[in-house]
């Protein structure tokens, strides 16, 4: 099968890909770059756990052709916390106890980071708004909204 | 500083690694051929078209997705059976022979079969 040649910027890094005509963005990063931080929960964009920023915009990642991606920056969970630090979201997340299994916590994350990276302010119903994307089964929603406000404060610099 | 769960860092860092994150280089992959009735009997399976198929090896493949493509190349004929789709009100009694009667009897003829050892039945 003739494969495309993709050139793209994962988490800062050039990469410079051969796939499948039909791969999704999700198996690339899960397969060929191993950044298994992203998930796979439904596979048809229900569920948000692909989820991962291209360009800044939060998009389920198995819904995108990996070959449209050429020329594009993509985000994901691996790459938004410098080394091991923790991103102020992901801090807030822990501390407000945000998450159990942990799969859904992925893209909850980068649909939080991306909503605060266009909205440092933003009300609780614009979190809501934000997060409505991404389901989640063992925690729910209040403490990611309240970990969202908190690390929208954390972001702004008050605190 | 609150008392967290010793697994949240990892994931909320993710680094967990879930069991569809791990990879192994030598693995063979496997997919399940799948029934498309609620209740069948099986009368024949016919996997030459799938054993001849890239990469397949018996029933297992070199690659997930070649497994995949196989396992859709697997041909089961079925005979599709009755199947109990809905509740019924308890004032309209099922016929004898459906499945879920002949199912209520046998799960009750093992419960006889164990009695000693298991707890009282519910009644519903």
């Amino acid at each position: 099968m003739e494969l495309v040649s993709v050139h793209m910027t994962v988490n800062g890094q050039p990469v410079e890909l051969q796939v499948k005509p039909y791969a999704r963005l999700l198996d690339v990063l899960r397969e060929d770059l191993g950044l298994t931080g992203t998930k796979e929960g439904c596979g048809v964009g229900e569920c948000g756990a692909c989820t991962v920023l291209v360009d800044g915009e939060n998009v389920n990642s198995c819904l995108v052709l990996a070959s449209s991606m050429e020329g594009k920056s993509i985000q994901t969970v691996e790459g938004i916390s410098a080394d091991e630090s923790l991103h102020p979201i992901q801090q807030a997340f822990l501390d407000h106890h945000a998450l159990q299994c942990g799969f859904c916590t992925p893209g909850l994350v980068m649909s939080v980071k991306s909503l605060l990276d266009r909205n440092p302010n933003p009300t609780r119903e614009e979190i809501k708004t934000a997060i409505s994307g991404n389901l989640c089964r063992c925690t729910g929603y209040q403490q990611v909204i309240e970990a969202a406000e908190d690390a929208a404060r954390v972001m702004r610099g008050e605190n | 500083m609150t008392n967290n769960r010793i697994d949240v860092l990892e994931k909320v860092l993710d680094k967990a690694k879930y069991v569809n994150d791990l990879r192994f280089p030598d693995a063979l992959h496997g997919a399940v051929v799948r029934c498309p009735y609620p209740h069948a009997r099986v009368i024949s399976i016919d996997d030459s078209a799938a054993k001849c198929a890239e990469g397949v090896a018996m029933v297992v493949a070199a690659t997930l997705e070649q497994a995949r493509e196989a396992a859709k190349l697997v041909r089961v004929e079925y005979e599709e059976l009755p199947a109990v789709t809905r509740r019924r009100r308890s004032s309209r009694a099922l016929p004898s022979s459906s499945p879920m009667v002949t199912f209520c009897a046998t799960i009750r003829q093992e419960r006889e079969m164990w009695r000693p050892a298991l707890p009282p039945p519910t009644t519903f």
